[in-house]
Order: C-alpha cells, then structure tokens, then sequence
C-alpha cells in the first residue's frame, strides 16, 4: 500500500492536478474516502491481512485488477451463499463492473451499441414515511434513505460501490492546495428542479446551511463540517475550503446529504416547514407528488446535467414510486405477490424472499451491527468485568440461526466487518461461554443482589434480540429491568449532556466512514456514547486517526482504537453484523447500494 | 359490548334462585357448560401455571427455535426457543389479571356516578349523564391510545385506560337500577325511618346492584382481553419479555410464514376466553336477572 | 316532528362543550411541562433557555392562566376551526386530519354498509328458520367475528388472496372516486375483515328480533290473512327488525373507528387509526387531540342521525 500523504504526493506530480485527482479519485477511492491508490500488486498483501484489509483489497482489485479476477474475489466472498443467489449476486456485481469499465475506458464500445432501457414505473416498498418523517430539507433532516440520491446530488458523489465518482459529482474536479485548503471546480449548466443554475454561490449557501444552528432542529452538519474554517468562493465556478487541519473524513461526509445541494432561490421563497415536503435538487429525478404515510411519486427531470449514452435524462423510469407499507409480513407478500417491484428485506422475512424464484436480491454484508449499547457510567455496569461476562453470556450463534437462518457474521469488534478499518480483535467477547461470564461475574466484586441492568430495545426492529440477550441474562441470574419504548424517547438515552440511567439494543451502522461512526460512539459528547463518559484512552486516537490522509495509518490507529475498545468494553458492543438484502422481482435492473448501504434507485429499470 | 344472546323460553320462569339450584340451572345450558369449563382451565393455569409449567416464562433455547409440537414442548415453541404452553400460562395470568382489575376500575368510576346520578336525580343526573353520553362517544381504541400516550406505556397504564374507556357501560346500567331501586318499597321505608341518603345508598340500593353489576363486569372481561391483545399487538401494551397473551401474538407474527404454531394457541385462547366470558355473561343475565334482558 | 328534532339538537350542545374541557384537560395531563412534552419529539436536547420556553409557549398557545388557555382553545376551535399544529411535521392539525378523513370515511362507512347488509341477511336467515344448520352456521361465524383478533383474520386473507391467488392487492389505498374498481380490490379485504366484528352483533340482534317479532300478535294475524310468508317477511318482520340494528348501528360507528386502528396500519390505508397510532408513538399530543375531538363529533353527530332516523321508524320514540 502507498504510504506517502494524499495531498503531498499528488503535489509532486507535474501533470496537470486536475486531471490526475479526477481519475485518480475515480481509480481508487474506496470506502475509506480518500483510500488511494496506487498499488496494483496484489500479491504482496494476501497472507496475514485481516478480513477487514482484505475486504479493502478485495475494493481495490474490483477497481483495478480484470473482470475476470473480481469475478473471483467476488465467487469467495459469496461461497457460503446459496449457488443460485450467489449467482444472482455476481451478475449484479459484473453489472457494476462493466459500468465501471465503460466509464474508465470510456471510448471503448463494451457493449456495442447503447440500447438504454427506458420506461416504466416501478414501485418501492418501504417501511416508513420519509418526507412526512423527518423531511427532505438537508439542513434539517436526520434520516437519509436511498430517495436522497435520486432527488439530489452532493458536491462529491461516491458511486454505489463506494467509489469517489465526480463524473457524478456537482464539483468536477477539486484540488488541495496543501493539507488544509482544498479548492472545487463545479460544474457548470447544472440546473436545479425548479430551473436555476448552480454554481458556487448556490454550494456556499448550502454548505453554510448545512452548519446553520439558528435554523430550528438544523445545523445537522455542525460537528462533521466543523472542521471547515471557511469557504470561499473564487469565482462562479470555483469554492475553496480552508480547513482548521487535516480531515480524511470530509469527503465522504460530502457525499451525504450535508454536502447535497438545494436551490438557494426555493430555499429563500419558501417557509422552513414546507422546504421539509419540497425538495428541490439537481438529482434525475424530481419529487411530483407525495402523499403523507402513503406514496412519494418522482418523475425524471428532463434537464438533468447527467446524460445518458441515448443523450437523454438519466432518470429510466417514466416513473419511480416510493410506497409505504408499515407491516414487515405485509411488505414481503407485497413484493411476493408484485405490489412492489423492489424493497429492502424485513430481516424476518429474508428467507422467505431468498426462496422465491421470482426475486433477485443484490447483498451489501456487515454493514450494521446489533449492538449492546452500554451506558459504562451506569453501575453496575460501569465494572468492565460486569460487562465483559455479559457480553459472554449473549448466545450470539445461536441468535444468528435463529434470526438470520445464519445470514449474519458474530461481532468481533467496534468496527462492524463491512468497513474498510475493521480489524477483528482477539479479546473482544465473542464467545458464549456461561462459564466464563459467571467467573467474570464474580470476578467484577458486585453483590449479587446489584445484579441487574435497566434496558430495552430501542425500537421495534430490535425487540427479539433485546429478548434473546435478556432472556440469556436472565439465565446468568442478573435482573433485567425492562423500559418501554417511550422512556427510551424521554429518559436520556443518548448523550445529551447529561448521565443517562440506560442501555439499549440497538441497530447501527459505521456509513463507510469509520470516523463518523466513532466521533459518536467513543467521544465524550458523542450522541451515541449513551452514559457520556469520558473514554480517555480512545478519545484522542480517534481524533488522530481521521487527522491523516494517510490511508495505513488510519488503518493502524483504527485497528488501535479496536483493540483497547475490546480491552475496556467501552459504548458500543456488537453482537452480530447483519446483512441488507435488496430483492427485487425479476423484471427490475439496477438494484444497488450505495456507500452507506442505503437503496441506490438512479440505475432502477425494467428489463423489457 | 352489547351482545345478546337469545333466551330459551322456559328459562324465564325461574326469577330469584337459591345458589345451589341456580348453579344446577345455570349449568343446564350447554354453552354455560362450556363457558364454565374454559373459564375454570384458565383460572386454574392462571393459579398455577408457574408450580405446573414445564419451563420458565423466558427460559429460552435459541437451539429449539420455532419446533412444532413434541412431548418435550407440547405446543411447541416461539422464535426464541421458549415453550409456548408455559408462556400461554403465564399469559392467562395476565389475561385474566386484566379482565378483573379492568372491571374493578369500571365499577369503581362507574358506582358514585352511576348511583348518584340515578339516586338525585334534577341536575346532578343531567350533569353526569352528559359527561357519560361524551365519554361513549369517543371510540375505546383512540380513547385508551390517547391515554396511554399521556400516561406511558405499562401493562398497568394500559388496564387503567381500558377501564376508564368502559366504564360509561357500568353507569348507565347503574343509573337505571338506582332509579328503579329508589322507587321501590323498601329504599321508601327506610327513608320514612330516617335514614340518610348515604346510609340508603350503601346499605339498600348497592347491594342490590351487584348481580347486574357481574353480569356486566362478565362481558367487559372479553372486551377487555381483546384491547389488550390489540394494544399489545401495537406495542402499548405489557413490556416484552412478559408474556401475555397479545405480546406472543405480536412476537410471533413477524414469523407466521414460517411457524404458525406461536401465533395460534395465544390466537385460539384468546377467542375462546372472550367467547367463554360472553357466553358467561349471557347466561347469567339469563339466570340471574332477566328483566334485564333489552334494557341496557 | 320538528321539535323532536330541535330538542334532540340541543342536547348535543352540553356534550360539545364537554368534549372541548376533556381534550383540553388532556394535554394539561401530560406529566411534567408542557412545553417539554409540546417540543418533545422534535428538538429534544436542544438548550432551552426563558425566552426560548415563552417562545414555544406563545407558538403552542401554552401560555397564561388554566381558564385563559381553555378559552384560547375553544375560541380557535369554535372561531377558527384551528386545533393547532402538529407537533412532528408543525403541520395544521386540521389539514394533517383532513388529509386523512376520506381514507377513513370510506373504510368505515364501507364497512358500516357491509355488515348492516351481511349482518341483516344471515341474522334473518338464522331468524326464520331457527334451530337449522344455517341458523347454527350464522351464529358460529357471529360467535368468531366478535372474538377473532382481527390482525390474525387479516394476515390469512392477504396470504390466500394475494400471494397465494393474486387476485387481491395486498395493501394501499386508491381513491374509488378515481378509479372505483382498483380501490374496490384494495378495500375488499380490510372492508371485510373491519365488518365482522359489525356482522356479528347485527346477525345476533336481527335474529332475535325476528323471532321476538314473529311470534307478535300482528304477524300472526298478518299470516291470518293469507299474506305470503316473503310478504310477512319484508313488509312486517324487516320493517320492525330494523329497529335495534339502527341503534347498533350508532355504536358500531365508535368500534369501527377502534378496529381500523390495526387494520390500517396492515394493509397500509394512510386513515385517522393510523394517524392516532403513529401520533401516541411519537407523543404528538396535538394530533391525538385533534382526532379525539373531531372523531368524538362525528360519533356525536351519526348517534344523532341514528337518533331522528329512529324517530322516523318508530313514532313512540317521539313522544317519550
């Protein structure tokens, strides 16, 4: 792997900057943002690596190394993968792969001619609400799904395989000065759905929204973009960063929906609470109508800057429809049934879905974690002995049969096993031993009668394994004590300055981007720290880590972070990393995730 | 909340019955039979489920998940290993917990309502009754959700609402026996005698309020029983791991396409006790009191 | 006639005003400040500090005495039809429940409609003929349709009729006044399993009318007279049978709006059940008030209705 600094590296090149960060973002950036890069052998890395490094690598040589060797590395990673869909897989990845050629060898006719299949509409069934939820304003909103892709652009776009993709970004090239001062180009004639231009105006705008506080329930974005001192903008084409020190982590928070641009001109007509139901982007697609608890209708925006090879909009769909249906069993006999066109499997039903010859399903592995999230202020569980024998007396195998028919990896460390920097760590409780965890008990010096622990579920999704972990605690003789759904609402679960009096179950995810997920699990004032105690030893590792380009030495001090994490049991303790399933009926192309594992509707098509 | 059942003709002459006799006439209805047997099983699991049961309420075997029946679980067990039949007992416990406190809370709002309104009369009854008119009027389900939402989730919060949403039912019939009561011989000879509206209430009319008041309270235990099941099917009610009856419906729905088996037996005892409590009722608005027949 | 109907109107005007002091009482009943439970859900951790608190205060007509906010309150509904905004999307109650209301009415009164048709047919049925296998059958389907979860009911047909068949959508709503056959397919199903527990009580009680009826006096000399039975049946037992089911009628209509709370969220109908469910989820007093209100009202305004209908059927109900 390279070791040299990102920026400095590319500084030395005398090639023109521009070109060379364009296609060198496009060659080799993976989940890790700004990963590089250079090494084309292969070889030298295969034996001792953990899986993490080589689930990177495995990133690296889709990116770089022939079909045929991704066909591979992908053939082993799917092996324990029923045949038919670990076939139905590889044709999604080879599908990703010939994209990914076209577009770097991009002269050469792959293909032969373009045929581009347009028309149709397809429909999406989904657990919740989204506009009506949490809105569609990126300043305000806290929930991102897969309709934010469709509806906007970022200033940098990753693509759904986690590359750094400016051919799909608003800024088409961008430069670092040094360390601290990164400078974008923005492309030019992008329009917004309601007919004005983008340019940097319009991103500084955003951008500065994305920070703003004094908006009610906005400033989202404070903490990730804080480390930008300013933005300036150069000219109409052209904005300049000046940042406080380095920060490997910014590009990827980009691509969220902290760097997706809206139009100022809408943002300035129109009041707060109506920008939450009119999102107005650059995306293919734009919102036609939305109906609250029922369907959100897009319908391809004509003018969208991203062309097709036809030369027409990007958007395949006549129509794409986003279709609410709350009840898991009932979602899956939607799609059983050809209510639906494409969904994300209730983990439930996975199975059920899997078995069925008239669906494809497209798999991203490890991307969240079942966690025990451990309030490690709260005695007894403040003792790391209490927790560790707790940890050890959670039946993880069996919970993966038993909720995932096997579908599942047993959490090895903080770092869930689909990101980049996860690194498995010896110590950390994986095993179910009751043996163990009785002598940890005992070993922790609590009286047994202070042998009990306040702590629910945080939400529906997570109640069978919240009782799976209470019902083996249980056995070990400690008390649970249940809360209820609205206590989690109302106690102070989550970091809010203020010590929390519980522990949840949770589901989570790392996003791609390790040090989103660890600013809030091992910070003191991280949301997800849930006790919002000091984590002294690990606190500064993590500010460490994301202070370098250098991809390595993120590596190692993540792996660092892992392994004193494993020691101290601190925030976040995962049980099992599970896998999202996006099936879609046979007739339906294109069905991808993107980098935060969320539904990539932007190649959706029906197959004719 | 208001069904019938039809009475067999010859059933009519039988008006006031010492209790040996009436539980003979009682019984001599088949579906009274029935009621009886169901209810006195349910009882019977709710006294002593936990001495009997085979498990523990949550002792779980993630290695047994989802089995059909055997002799080592003989209904089975649910997604998480545990056996079904001891769960079902340990939910009867809650069941039938429910239906008594849920009947307790009613009566008790309903009885100084119910009595003073009948008993005064004049503005105190209109009053009342328009407070009672009101409250009948918002649907149970958004009235208990609505207090369940101010209140907070508990099983004890959820027995209260359901309470509090039926108990209109208890001072209507209240009212009208109050009045009849009142105008009667012995409630005028004792007021002749001097004694004090309090002394009349307590001593003359509540007691002879109590057998309508059962066969009420007999019906709202099946209602009762369903809105919990329902509430808990929505997550309101009881806190997971506690089994009752509703929660294992709801724990097993997510699974039903692959076992039934968690979904039916909690499914099936719940009609079962609704209909037996019904038909409990029925028979013994029969029996008991049939004036009362059409009246409420 | 008339005055029946004016007295009958007037009483309705006390249980108004008791509705307004209960919804208000409600939200006065939320443990702890109200301005915690109004910004709740929304802005939880933000740092509030006095002005903030008045802020909220003003926006969410929280502030002054008890009596002051209660007359606030009434003044916005009886003057403005305002209940406020929501607390979650800071959308006007009204137009969030308006929103709603069709959804609801037509799964409701589609219902309602369902069972006074099946619940007069089999309860005649059973009636006529008592002591046969049909009389039998009918109180055995009436004996499961009240004591049956209907979530349990639901999640069979949609497994029979959509994914084993497909002649049924599984879920969602189409508007029947657009497209009256799709919203006909996508209502059979929640219609149907939304009437039962209404089949039910009205079979049980036509039963037993028509065979209280049929041994009255009048239908015996009706039969003296040498009517036909079917003639006996329509023009005597029908008319009088009906007399019960229109109060069952009334409240059936407070039920109904129970059962769709499950059913809507089941087969995704965005309807006012579903709307108090997710507001008691996420705390949204506003909304829940809103919908207790107006639902309260229209129970209050169909009991009416079923009232003068009543009226209209049965002259003694006038005079009493």
């Amino acid at each position: 792997m390279n070791e040299r600094n990102y920026w400095t590296k590319l500084g030395r090149r005398k090639i023109s900057r521009r070109t060379l960060l364009r296609a060198s973002a496009r060659a080799g950036v993976g989940a890790a943002g700004l990963v590089l890069v250079g090494c084309g052998d292969d070889d030298d890395d295969d034996s001792g690596q953990p899986a993490a490094a080589q689930a990177q690598q495995q990133q690296q040589q889709q990116q770089q190394a022939p079909a045929a060797q991704q066909q591979q590395a992908q053939q082993e990673q799917q092996a324990e993968q029923a045949a038919r869909q670990a076939e139905q897989q590889q044709q999604g990845q080879q599908q990703t792969a010939q994209q990914q050629q076209q577009q770097q060898q991009q002269a050469q006719a792959v293909q032969a001619a373009p045929i581009v299949p347009r028309g149709g509409i397809v429909k999406y069934g989904a657990e919740n609400e989204m506009i009506g939820q949490s809105g569609m304003d990126p300043s305000t909103s806290l929930t991102q799904s897969g309709l934010w892709r469709a509806l906007y652009d970022p200033l940098i776009a990753t693509r759904a395989d986690g590359v750094v993709d400016l051919d799909a970004s608003l800024a088409e090239a961008f430069e670092a000065v040094d360390d601290t001062t990164i400078v974008f180009t923005l492309r030019e004639g992008v329009k917004f759905h309601d007919g004005t231009e983008f340019n940097a105006e319009a991103a500084k705008f955003n951008l500065d929204r994305a920070v703003d506080t004094s908006i009610p329930a906005g400033g989202v974005y404070a903490a990730a973009f804080s480390v930008i001192e300013s933005k300036d903008v150069i000219d109409s084409r052209t904005l300049s960063f000046n940042l406080a020190r380095p920060n490997a982590a910014l590009l990827t928070n980009l691509q969220e929906r902290g760097g997706m641009m809206t139009s100022p001109t809408h943002v300035e007509a129109t009041a707060l609470e109506d920008l939450r139901v009119q999102p107005v982007g650059t995306g293919p697609y734009q919102l036609q109508s939305w109906e609250n608890d029922q369907s959100t209708v897009l319908v391809p925006f004509q003018d969208s800057w991203q062309r097709r090879e036809d030369g027409g909009p990007y958007a395949l769909l006549d129509e794409f429809q986003y279709v609410v249906i709350p009840d898991a069993v009932v979602r899956a006999a939607a799609i059983e049934a050809g209510d639906v066109d494409t969904f994300v499997a209730p983990d439930s039903q996975v199975g059920l879905l899997l078995d069925n010859d008239d669906l494809t399903s497209v798999v991203r592995k490890g991307s969240l974690h079942l966690s025990w999230w451990v309030n490690h202020e709260l005695y007894p569980a403040n003792n790391v002995d209490f927790r560790r024998a707790l940890m050890h007396a959670w039946d993880k195998e069996g919970a993966k049969e038993v909720f995932y028919e096997g579908r599942a990896d047993v959490g090895t460390a903080i770092l869930s096993s689909g990101s980049w920097a996860h690194a498995p760590q010896e110590n950390f409780p994986t095993e179910f031993n009751m043996d163990k965890a009785e002598e940890l008990l005992v070993q922790s010096g609590i009286p047994e009668e202070d042998w009990e622990i306040p702590i629910t579920a945080a939400w529906a999704g997570a109640e069978p394994m919240f009782q799976a972990v209470a019902g083996s605690w249980e056995q070990l003789g400690v008390r649970i004590i249940p809360a209820t759904y609205e206590e989690v609402q109302t106690r102070p679960w989550t970091n809010r300055g203020q010590v929390g009096d519980l522990h949840i179950i949770s589901q989570g995810g790392d996003r791609g981007e390790p040090d989103t997920f660890l600013q809030l699990a091992l910070t003191e004032k991280g949301t997800w720290n849930l006790g919002g105690g000091p984590v002294p030893e690990v606190e500064g590792l993590v500010q460490d880590a994301v202070s370098t380009y250098d991809t390595e030495e993120r590596r190692r001090i993540y792996a660092e972070i892992q392994e004193i994490q494993a020691d101290l049991l601190y925030s976040i303790l995962p049980g099992l990393y599970t896998h999202r399933y996006f099936v879609s009926r046979n007739d339906i192309g294109g069905a991808q995730f993107d980098l935060n594992g969320f539904e990539w509707f932007k190649e959706l098509h029906r197959i004719a | 909340m208001t069904e019938r059942e039809q009475q067999p003709a010859s059933m009519t002459q039988f008006r006031r019955l010492r209790v040996p006799k009436g539980v003979v006439i009682f019984l001599h209805d088949p579906k009274a039979k029935v009621a009886s047997f169901i209810l006195l099983v349910v009882i019977f699991f709710a006294a002593f489920g936990p001495t009997i049961a085979p498990f523990g309420e949550n002792e779980q075997n993630l290695r047994a998940s989802l089995e059909a029946p055997s002799w080592t679980h003989l209904l089975g067990t649910d997604q998480l290993g545990r056996d079904i039949l001891t769960r079902a007992m340990y939910g009867s416990r809650v069941s039938v917990s429910v239906g008594l406190i849920v009947v307790a809370i009613a009566a008790g709002v309903a009885l100084p309502i119910g009595l003073s309104s009948g008993y005064f009369g004049g503005w105190i009854d209109s009053i009342l009754m328009r407070f009672v008119d009101t409250w009948i009027s918002i649907p149970p389900i958004i009235l208990i959700l609505a207090i369940v939402a101010i209140a907070g989730t508990s099983l004890g919060n959820v027995m209260l609402a359901i309470g509090l949403a039926s108990f209109p039912v208890f001072s209507r019939l209240l009212r009208a026996l109050t009045l009849s009561l009142r105008a009667q011989d012995f409630v005028m000879a004792a007021r002749s005698l001097g004694a004090s509206d309090q002394r009349i209430l307590v001593r003359h009319i509540l007691p002879n309020t109590v057998q309508p008041l059962i066969v009420q309270g007999t019906l709202l235990v099946g209602v009762a029983v369903l809105a919990e099941a329902a509430l808990s099917f929505l997550g309101f009610g009881a806190q997971a791991p506690q089994a009752t009856w509703g929660n294992m419906i709801a724990e097993g729905f997510p699974v039903i396409r692959h076992s039934l088996w968690p979904t039916i037996l909690p499914g099936v005892l719940i009609m079962v006790f609704v209909l037996a409590a019904n038909f409990m009722g029925d028979r013994l608005r029969d029996v008991l009191d049939p004036r009362l027949r059409g009246s409420l | 006639m008339s005055k029946f109907i004016l007295a009958r109107l007037i009483q309705v005007v006390p249980v108004l005003i008791l509705v307004s002091i209960l919804t208000f009482a409600g939200l006065e009943l939320v443990p702890g400040d109200p301005v915690l439970a109004v910004i709740g859900p929304a802005q939880e951790g933000t740092q509030l500090d006095a002005a903030d608190i008045e802020r909220i205060k003003e926006q969410f007509g929280l502030h002054g005495s008890l009596p002051q906010r209660y007359v606030r309150y009434v003044e916005q509904v009886v003057l403005h039809f305002d209940f406020g905004t929501s607390l979650q999307s800071q959308e006007p109650v009204t137009k969030v429940i308006a929103d709603r209301l069709p959804v609801s009415l037509w799964l409701n009164g589609l219902a309602l409609g369902l069972s006074v048709v099946l619940g007069l047919t089999l309860g005649l049925l059973a009636g006529v003929r008592p002591g046969t296998r049909g009389d039998l059958g009918v109180t055995f389907l009436a004996v499961i349709g009240v004591a049956a979860p209907s979530f349990w009911l639901a999640i069979g047909l949609i497994i029979l009729f959509s994914v084993e068949l497909g002649w049924l959508p599984t879920s969602g709503w189409v508007d029947p006044l657009t497209d009256p056959w799709e919203a006909a397919k996508h209502l059979a199903m929640p219609v149907f399993v939304l009437s039962l527990g209404g089949v039910a009580v009205i079979a049980r009680q036509t039963r037993s009318s028509v065979l209280e009826i049929r041994r009255q006096d009048y239908i015996v000399t009706a039969r003296a007279k040498g009517l036909t039975a079917g003639a006996v049946l329509f023009r005597h037992v029908l008319k009088n049978s009906m007399l019960p089911v229109v109060t069952i009628m009334g409240l059936q209509i407070a039920a109904l709006f129970g059962g769709s709370v499950i059913l809507e969220r089941l087969f995704a109908l965005p309807g006012l059940g579903r709307l108090a469910f997710d507001a008691t989820l996420e705390h949204d007093f506003k909304i829940l008030q809103g919908i207790v209100f107006l639902v309260t009202i229209a129970v209050v305004t169909a009991n009416l209705v079923t009232d003068i209908v009543y009226g209209l059927l049965d002259p003694r109900i006038r005079y009493q």
